[in-house]
């Protein structure tokens, strides 16, 4: 393995995990989903809106959160800060209805590592958590896509601000490659054959991009948010 | 004789200037350095002694004498004119001789003189006068009016005569000139403007006519007649030239009178070019007349036209006419003798006229301007509302467009829902009302499902179509990809072959057709076959595109092959228009489409 690919694939502990989600047959689904992966049900606690998320996060601090972008009072987005204050390991996965790449990449730039798509089966949701306890993360086309015409054409993604997207690291070739085949619609496993690496060697690579999209303070990532003209 | 003239001179002579008004003349040949004794005639001042000595050429002496109360003071003396050439003395001192007394003759016919008389040529007394003339008859050869007195009085009235004679001539031929070349220049620019060529080649001719106005010799000729003839002949052609300058300004042509005018005026020339020299004084003078009344005819012509028709500046020109005309009528009476002068005022008119149509061209340019720039603001008008209404138009007709492309966007997803998701539905609710006993849960889940996937192919099909560009290669990477990790999640690897479809462009309802069967068959794969491997191929060989779906499972049973599933295969494939090929046997299972034509 090449010196600038080593890559230490840190297992993310799971517990104690919030659900933040407001429709409840879509909160037991998620949570059968995580018994899948060996979550206890006593270490799952389940919020239905922003300001039971907040009480929670005051009471817990948690190491995973599923996070329903669109909740009755607001936008999920706004838990991650909290969320990584009370502990910065946190693992926040935003969870979206069918998906609007531009709320999935917002959440990016919050400090989200990773999303999970309603619309997807069980057995899809919980392979992408596995991939994210193996430190890893899922993707899709329509992300990678979106993330490379961010950093290729900032001019067109930022018409009201002329200040180019820079990342705080920019993206090694090995990312933009992996990036690039994704959009052409390849998954992890097709990938890794193709690069002759591990499976979780790729998925460590995306999480490293998700995390290289991530602007640290918050004003920051809603300027970003702004300039990308994700929100208004 | 002698006494009444002093008489009159005496009584005027106290503070004013005297006019000699009468003198003794003799003739004698052209040699002669001082007069004949005998053959003294009186004659009065101005003459022309061809009243008295009708045919002579030659030279004539002029006698006048005046009485000069107090000799000692200066006088001042003034000669108007003599003609042709000639020289003066006071007391038998010679005041002046013109250079040349023999033809050519010098030409001091318009010449105005002017001395001051001191002791010693002047006397107290009886002072005499004694003027030399060379002249010849044809040309009214005389003496003109001279004037003593006080030298202040007699000299402002030289230098009227000098400005009259000389410089006010001298002006008329600079305007003519610059005038006669602006509108000949003017017409070589715009051969239109007919009447101003005529009008510059008139002002031309007139130029070199009037020029005689001030010349003082005979040059370019050698001899006084040609030089006189040559004159005619120009004032002639000036005529002819106004008159057709006249009848242009008015828009008319007469084409046979102005042949007949031109054919007169050319004959009259030849005819004075062959006068002998005996009748040159009749010939030259009946010519000049004609000119003269040519002129009036132009004159009284361009009054009619003008108060005939309706034109502004053929009416202010016309004015002119009314200093023309009596011009003319004075000058033809001066030159004929009946008017006992030699000063000529038709060039003086003339420059008033050339002014005149000077002011009408500027009328007429600032006229045609006001025209341009009329039609120029109202094209600038005319194109602002042609601009402002094709862009209403362009406004209308591109939001007509944009409706119809809603209009048919929401017609072709409306197809799209109808086609599968409407399909799905109406078969469902048929089976389910059939066999009500049937529809377990199981069955209503996948149900679901499958609208929620068909709904899922929808979505992203109608995503690239907003993606002019966008062609199969890349409408299939959502599903590829989607289904690949579905069906990886379930361990079952999912290999795609695809080739020839990155430049393929299929219509939108066609295309999620293509999507919908293979969903459709991975779907099944995933469901029923317990598969481990699914190769998908999606290959375009020129006008065929073949889809296949092959899988390493337990493969159909004889029901499954003529079951729901196979049945909605069966009929994509036929809307495809293309055949669907079933071939299923233990660990190998191929469903494909063949000769899909694109």
């Amino acid at each position: 393995m090449l010196s600038s690919e080593t890559l230490s694939a840190v297992v993310v502990k799971m517990t104690p995990v919030m659900i933040v989600e407001d429709d409840l047959p879509t909160q037991a689904r998620l949570a059968n989903v995580l018994a899948t992966l060996a979550v206890a049900a006593c270490d799952i606690h389940f919020a239905r809106n922003i300001a039971d998320a907040e009480a929670q996060i005051r009471a817990h601090a948690f190491n995973l959160a599923l996070i329903d972008i669109g909740l009755p009072d607001g936008n999920g987005i706004h838990l991650i800060a909290p969320l990584r204050a009370r502990n910065l390991q946190v693992t926040a996965v935003v969870v979206s209805a069918w998906g609007t790449e531009d709320l999935i990449v917002a959440a990016l730039h919050a400090g989200a590592v990773g999303y999970l798509l309603k619309e997807r089966e069980d057995v899809e949701l919980a392979a992408s958590l596995r991939s994210i306890q193996s430190g890893g993360a899922p993707i899709d086309p329509f992300v990678a896509k979106h993330i490379l015409r961010l950093l290729t054409q900032p001019a067109v993604a930022a018409p009201r601000d002329a200040a180019p997207v820079n990342l705080t690291e920019p993206l090694t070739p090995r990312e933009l490659e992996i990036l690039g085949l994704v959009t052409q619609g390849l998954i992890s496993r097709e990938i890794a054959e193709k690069l002759a690496r591990s499976r979780l060697t790729v998925e460590c690579h995306i999480k490293n991009i998700y995390r290289k999209m991530h602007v640290t303070t918050r004003t920051e990532a809603v300027f970003r948010a702004r300039s990308l003209g994700l929100v208004q | 004789m002698l006494g009444c003239l002093f008489a009159g001179a005496v009584g005027a002579q106290t503070n004013a200037t005297i006019t000699l008004a009468s003198a003794q003349a003799v003739r004698s040949d052209w040699s002669a350095n001082a007069p004949p004794v005998d053959g003294w005639e009186t004659v009065t001042i101005p003459d022309i002694w061809t009243t008295h000595w009708p045919t002579f050429d030659g030279v004539v002496w002029y006698r006048l004498e005046w009485d000069q109360a107090d000799g000692s003071q200066p006088v001042g003396l003034a000669l108007q004119y003599l003609n042709m050439a000639g020289e003066v003395s006071v007391n038998g001192t010679l005041l002046h001789r013109d250079l040349n007394l023999v033809d050519p003759l010098t030409r001091a016919w318009n010449t105005p003189r002017f001395w001051v008389l001191a002791p010693p040529v002047l006397r107290s007394g009886k002072n005499e006068l004694l003027v030399r003339v060379s002249g010849l008859a044809a040309y009214q050869p005389g003496l003109g009016p001279i004037t003593v007195g006080p030298v202040a009085s007699v000299q402002a009235m030289h230098e009227w005569e000098v400005f009259l004679r000389h410089d006010s001539k001298v002006f008329g031929i600079a305007i003519a000139a610059t005038l006669g070349s602006f509108f000949l220049v003017l017409w070589l620019m715009r051969r239109r403007e007919v009447a101003f060529g005529w009008y510059g080649v008139s002002m031309l001719v007139w130029f070199v006519y009037t020029y005689n106005q001030i010349a003082t010799s005979t040059w370019p000729f050698t001899r006084t007649e040609p030089y006189q003839t040559a004159s005619t002949c120009l004032v002639l052609l000036f005529s002819v030239l106004n008159v057709i300058f006249v009848i242009r300004f008015c828009d008319r042509r007469f084409p046979r009178f102005e042949r007949a005018l031109w054919l007169l005026i050319a004959a009259s020339m030849i005819g004075l070019l062959l006068t002998p020299h005996e009748s040159m004084a009749l010939h030259r003078g009946l010519l000049t007349l004609l000119a003269c009344l040519v002129i009036i005819l132009a004159a009284a012509v361009l009054i009619v036209f003008a108060w005939r028709g309706k034109q502004v500046d053929q009416r202010i020109l016309s004015l002119t006419s009314f200093i023309y005309i009596p011009a003319a009528v004075h000058d033809m009476l001066a030159f004929t003798g009946v008017l006992r002068s030699n000063f000529y005022f038709s060039d003086i008119s003339t420059t008033i006229t050339t002014v005149a149509v000077a002011c009408v061209l500027g009328w007429r340019y600032s006229r045609s301007l006001q025209r341009i720039e009329n039609f120029n603001n109202e094209l600038r008008g005319e194109v602002n509302a042609a601009r402002d209404e094709l862009a209403i138009n362009l406004r209308q007709q591109h939001d007509t467009e944009m409706a119809h492309a809603r209009i048919g966007e929401r017609l072709s997803l409306v197809r799209d829902i109808h086609d599968g998701l409407g399909g799905t539905l109406m078969g469902s609710i048929a089976a389910i009302e059939n066999a009500p006993q049937n529809a377990s849960a199981p069955y209503l889940l996948g149900l679901l499902k499958e609208l929620r996937d068909d709904l899922r192919l929808i979505i992203d099909s109608s995503a690239h179509q907003a993606e002019s560009d966008s062609n199969l290669g890349e409408q299939l990477i959502p599903i590829r990809h989607r289904m690949s990790r579905l069906l990886d999640a379930l361990d079952i690897a999912c290999v795609w072959d695809i080739d020839g479809i990155d430049t393929l462009k299929l219509p939108p309802t066609r295309a999620l057709d293509v999507l919908r069967f293979l969903q459709e068959a991975l779907t099944n794969v995933m469901k029923h076959s317990g598969a481990t491997i699914v190769n998908v191929k999606v290959r375009r060989d020129n006008a065929a595109l073949q889809l296949e779906v092959a899988d390493n499972g337990r493969g159909l049973g004889v029901e499954a092959g003529h079951g729901a599933g196979m049945k909605s295969m069966q009929s994509r494939a036929l809307r495809l228009g293309g055949q669907l090929r079933v071939d299923s046997s233990p660990g190998k299972t191929v469903v494909a489409i063949v000769r899909l034509q694109v």
